[in-house]
Formats: C-alpha cells, structure tokens, sequence
C-alpha cells in the first residue's frame, strides 16, 4: 500500500513564511547541514533554518555580509572535472571505478539523472523516486553493476522534506552499494592539500549513506547493503587526471545521524516564535544598513541569540552582526566560548571588571563573583593601580 | 659555482643582452656585472640587483656602447607589390543547416561542442556553442508554426520518463529508437560516432588533405577514452574503427534490446508532439519516502 506523505500545516506553513518575509531563501543541503551543526544552539540561528532563510545573503548589501561562497576558480575547477569524468559516455569515470574498485565497469549502465530531469522541486521528486527504485533493484540481480550518476535522496530535516543529491552510487560492487564524491582539490602525493576540504567531503559522504541506509530500510532492504567506506574521486597531483580513493566513515555516520535527529522540529518553533518575530526588515534593501542592522538587534533579542566566535565566524553568515550586537553591550562571549561559559550570570565584561575591583554581587552572580574578585587581587598584586596599564605579552 | 636553473636562464638572457646587443667585442667587466647581477635576480637579493643594475649601466655608457643605434628598427626591405585585397570567405549556410548535416553525417545524438568541432573540421566554419540554445528554440517555435522544413533538430529524450535532454541533439527523421538515451546508449553513441569520423577521415585524407588535417585531432580526441584505439600522434583510422567497433558490439547486446523496449513503450505512451519534443511530469502527489 502506498502510504500518502501529510500535507505541511498550513498554519506552520504561514507562520514560517511570516518569519521568513522578504529574506532570501535557502533549499536544505549537505553543506547547509554541516554550518547548521556549527551553530545549532543558537535559537535565531535554529529560527532561520527552520524557516528555510538563507543566512548567507540575508545581509546582502550592508557592511556584516559575511564574505562566504566559493571560490568562481573553484567552481570552475569543479565543473571542468566533472565534465571530465563524464565526457565520451563516462569513460574516465568508468576507468577510475574499475581500477580503483576491481570490478570492471566498461559495460556497466549508467543512469544519468542529471540530465533530462527538470532543475526544480518536481525534477528532484523524481530523480529521488528513481534513485529509490534502482536501490531495490539489487535485490534481484546484486552483481550487475550500475551506476547512478547524480542519485538524489530525501531525507525530513526538522520535519520539512529535504533533497541530498550524492555524486555517484556505484551498485553491483560484490553486492554491495558504494556512495562516492566528487571534488576537484587534488591529492598530491596522497595527501590532500587541505584537510577540512578533505574532513567535509568525508562528512558529505556519510550523510549519502545514512540517508541511503534509511532509503533501504523503507523499502524493506538490508541497509548494511550500502558499505560503510565511502569513495572519494579527486585529481591526481595537480593535473585533472582522477584517482579514486576509499575510508572508512562509520563514526562520520553516526555523527550525522545524530546532528540530524537534532534538528529542532519546524512544528515545534513555529509554536515557539513570539508574532513579532520577522526576518523581513533585515532583508529589506530599500531600508538604510543602520535600519536593516537594528532590526536584526531586535529580532536577535527576541528569539535569543548565543555567538560564539570560533563557531559562528565559520558557519553562520550572521556572525558579524551577532557580534556587532555582542560589542554593543560588551557582552562575555567576545572574549570566546570557553570565557562565556566561565562567567554563568554576569552579562557584561564591565560588570566582570567591577566584581574583579570587588564590588558586591548580586545572588546571581555570587557563585562566579569570588573567583573573579581572587583573580582581580592577584592582578592588582603584579600590577599596582596606581602605575600604568602595560599590555602583557601573548 | 652550481647555479639553479632560474639562475642560468636569468644569466643567459642577460649575456645576450649585455655581449650581443652593445658590444662589438666582449667587455669583460661589464660580463662580470652582468653575471652577479643575473645571480642576484635569482636568488632574489633585490637591493644587490638595483646596485649592480645601476654598476652595469654606468659601465656601458662609460663605453659608450650602450646606446641603440640610430635607425635600429627592424628592416624588411623588399620591392614593391601589388597585393589584392580578398574578404574572408563568409559561409552561405545558416548555422542551423551546418548542425543538421553535421547531425546527418554522423548519425547518433551528439553534443554542441562535438558538433561545432565537427563543423569546423568538416567546412572551416566555426559555430559558437552559445548558438545552439538559439537554434533549439527556433526549431521548437517552427514545428508549432507548422513550417515545411523537411527535418527539425530536435532535443534526444531520456528513456525512463522521456523526457527531453537539452544538451543532446538528434534529428526529427531518425527512428525513435536512435533518439533515446538509455543506461548504456551515451558511450554506445560516442563509440558509433567515433566509427563514423575515423571513416569520413579516411575518406577526406584521400580527397581533401585540408579538412582531413582538421578532422584528425577530433577523431584522436574521440578515440582517446577508447583502450587500444590510439598511440601517440598518429591516427589510424582502421584501428580506431575496429577498437570502437568491438566496445560498440558488447555495448549494442545491452543498449539496443532497452531501446527498442523503451520505443515501444514510448510509441504506446506519448502523442507524435511528445515522441518528437520530450514529455513533462506533472506531481500529483508527493508518495511516501
């Protein structure tokens, strides 16, 4: 029996496009997920991916834009590979998956699902149904090999369905399944010239399979059918030319599995999110940048707003905003997580400035007041008030 | 002294400039300079190479060797001539017509960029890829105007959905068999094309050396995926013929029983509009994951 997928709430709907207003918006991806992991303890950030926003470019246009994006050489560099593994019918990728895997894959069917497919919502639906009905077919003949170039998987994140689209999944491999990416960095000398590229692509690989595991699952099939090494398809040294790589990602899966079933429940924040709270005067380009910030200020106090440099100035594209908001108040946090987290109940570095010339302390900032004060003495015992403040050495 | 090589080449250039150009005769303190300052340059001692550049200059102009003498522009003395001035032969045929023979000629559903290089090494006409996006258009506006062209270049259709894939193009003539894209048919119609270029290049070489000189590195680069078929420089277009012709037979065992299948289904399913066009999926609704 084919079981019907519930239509979205309308009310959640509504309340989530209320919040979203005129900010740009953003289609769920690995790479979204993997930014999203970095700052998932931060309400608005929580908020906005919810609500689908596009953080990255929500500022777009006022001087806390954060530079992300890629590199255009990078981009090209990526295209150019790609084409080049599918050039003459996949031959390269044909020859990189027999020498690398040791089945042959000269005679195996590609099915190339980035083509012919519309580029929208309604063209990913398929490719997803296809993905899923090629999966199941090996069952009945696990030694053909087949390759899916471009599979798509669905997967509900926060309780909206979203679309992973994995590079390869090679089928047919001594009865397995093997999920492989593209990426165009090279490996030179076996070693990847950047580790984090190499840590993320790792991390997107894992996600395929989860995802790939739980498509099985649905249909009745063993998930252990998809291996647990994931393949990696990069360049050789600094030419073009493709050398297939294999690791293991095992813990990786875990770890996504568990980043994904911590995605807070668009039902649940759309419940949660005070009427007043919109993104749409942060994205108004009409308004002037000191209007558009000082909505964001508003809508940050609102909802909740947890900055934390290391994280946030990597992942989220409101870290500059978030942090202008943190100077404005001369907030803990702009000393750094570990600060914060140190300083439970006093809100301002002034305040901690005064506890450490011992000034007495509220009940709330009693527990963190006394070593604060001990510190401000030992300070004072090295360096005298009456001299000069001399910046110590880093 | 062991120079590197940046500092060989620096110091050779030099030489040439210092010993060639100025001199009648080897200055040898001047060489001397000349040596330290192309040391200099490569190892990177910035400082040193401005003083030994300003050295250098004031020893040749102490000379008086360093001057470039008058009237030191290059000359092509020659009588005069009379040259008569030809346009550059412009095509007569629209690009649209280029693509449909070219299409014709090969047989199989090609991609923009093998069919301008097609063109150009068939005509010497160059036809910009961009063009082609054009082009489809038109044909699709033409065909629902009703026009009276004999054949329409049409988009090939993927087998599962049949739904039209742009960047491969096919001619409205052709069985629908030929037009389909299946699991296998992508490398099994770029080996098929590669048998066709490797024969018209042995043709061509026979009758036109021009066009077979530009047709052969399009046939190398085609045969290049393809193990045994070329070896160095050198296109044999009996060997390239017979290496894709061998990968085209284990191919054709899979691909042409799915096409044929996927045809019949196509005939059964999709109104003549459809069959020419590519059809579209409309979601009802969205199934369980």
């Amino acid at each position: 029996m084919v079981r019907r997928r519930t239509p979205p709430d309308p009310a959640v709907e509504a309340a989530l496009a209320r919040v979203r207003g005129r900010a740009p918006q953003m289609r769920p991806n690995v790479r979204r997920l993997a930014a999203f992991a970095g700052v998932h303890s931060c309400p608005t950030a929580a908020v906005a991916f919810a609500a689908r926003i596009d953080t990255d470019r929500l500022l777009a246009g006022t001087t806390a834009e954060m530079p992300f994006g890629q590199s255009p050489f990078a981009i090209g560099r990526g295209i150019a590979f790609e084409a080049l593994l599918r050039k003459h019918g996949h031959a390269e990728l044909r020859r990189v998956l027999s020498d690398g895997l040791g089945v042959d894959f000269s005679l195996a069917a590609i099915e190339n699902l980035r083509e012919g497919y519309q580029p929208n919502r309604h063209g990913l639906l398929v490719r997803a149904s296809v993905t899923r009905g090629r999966m199941a077919e090996i069952v009945s003949n696990p030694d053909e090999p087949v390759v899916l170039d471009g599979a798509v998987l669905r997967a509900d994140v926060g309780g909206l369905p979203a679309f992973f689209e994995a590079d390869e999944m090679a089928i047919g491999v001594n009865g397995e399944i093997i999920v492989g990416e593209n990426k165009s960095w090279p490996v030179v000398d076996g070693r990847p010239t950047d580790e984090e590229l190499l840590g993320a692509a790792l991390d997107q690989a894992a996600t395929y399979i989860l995802l790939g595991r739980r498509t099985l699952e649905q249909s009745g099939i063993d998930p252990a059918r998809i291996s647990s090494k994931a393949v990696l398809v990069t360049p050789r040294n600094t030419g073009l030319a493709p050398v297939l790589h294999r690791q293991e990602v095992g813990s990786r899966i875990r770890r996504v599995d568990r980043l994904l079933r911590g995605v807070p429940n668009v039902n649940d924040i759309a419940a949660s999110v005070p009427p007043s709270a919109t993104f749409d005067r942060i994205a108004d380009a009409s308004l002037a940048e000191e209007a558009r910030l000082d909505a964001f200020g508003e809508v940050t106090e609102e909802l909740g707003r947890v900055y934390e440099p290391a994280a946030c100035l990597t992942s989220c594209g409101l870290a500059w905003a978030c942090r202008r908001c943190v100077f404005a108040f001369g907030g803990p946090a702009l000393a750094g997580g570990h600060i914060a987290h140190a300083l439970p109940g006093v809100v301002t570095l002034v305040r901690v400035a005064q506890l450490g010339r011992g000034a007495p302390p509220s009940p709330a900032e009693a527990p963190t007041a006394a070593p604060i004060a001990r510190a401000g003495r030992l300070y004072d015992e090295v360096l005298p008030p009456g001299q000069p403040a001399q910046q110590r050495p880093a | 002294m062991r120079r590197s090589r940046s500092a060989k080449k620096a110091w050779r250039s030099m030489e040439k400039y210092v010993y060639h150009e100025f001199m009648q005769e080897p200055d040898s303190m001047a060489l001397d300079l000349a040596r330290r300052l192309a040391d200099a340059v490569a190892t990177g001692h910035r400082d040193e190479a401005v003083r030994l550049t300003r050295e250098l200059e004031a020893q040749l102009t102490e000379t008086g060797r360093n001057q470039h003498p008058a009237g030191h522009l290059p000359s092509f003395a020659a009588p005069p001539t009379v040259v008569p001035v030809t346009k550059r032969p412009r095509s007569t045929r629209s690009s649209r017509r280029a693509i449909t023979e070219a299409l014709a000629e090969i047989g199989v559903p090609c991609r923009a960029r093998v069919l301008a290089d097609y063109v150009h090494a068939r005509s010497g006409e160059r036809i910009d890829t961009r063009a082609f996006a054009a082009v489809r258009r038109d044909e699709r506006q033409a065909w629902i105007k009703s026009s009276a062209r004999p054949v329409f270049i049409v988009p090939a259709l993927e087998g599962r959905f049949f739904q039209p894939v742009r960047g491969l193009l096919s001619l409205s003539d052709w069985p629908l068999e030929r037009r389909l894209i299946g699991p296998w048919s992508e490398r099994a119609d770029h080996l098929a094309a590669t048998v066709q270029l490797a024969r018209q290049l042995a043709w061509l070489s026979a009758r036109d050396t021009t066009a077979g000189e530009r047709l052969a590195p399009v046939v190398a680069e085609m045969a290049r995926s393809i193990p045994g078929a070329v070896d160095g420089q050198e296109v044999d277009t009996a060997r390239v013929g017979t290496a894709a012709e061998a990968e085209h037979a284990a191919l054709a065992q899979r691909d042409e029983p799915w096409r044929r299948e996927a045809a019949a289904r196509a005939r059964e399913q999709l109104s003549p509009e459809q069959q020419l066009w590519g059809a579209s999926i409309g979601i009802v609704a969205e199934g369980s994951r």
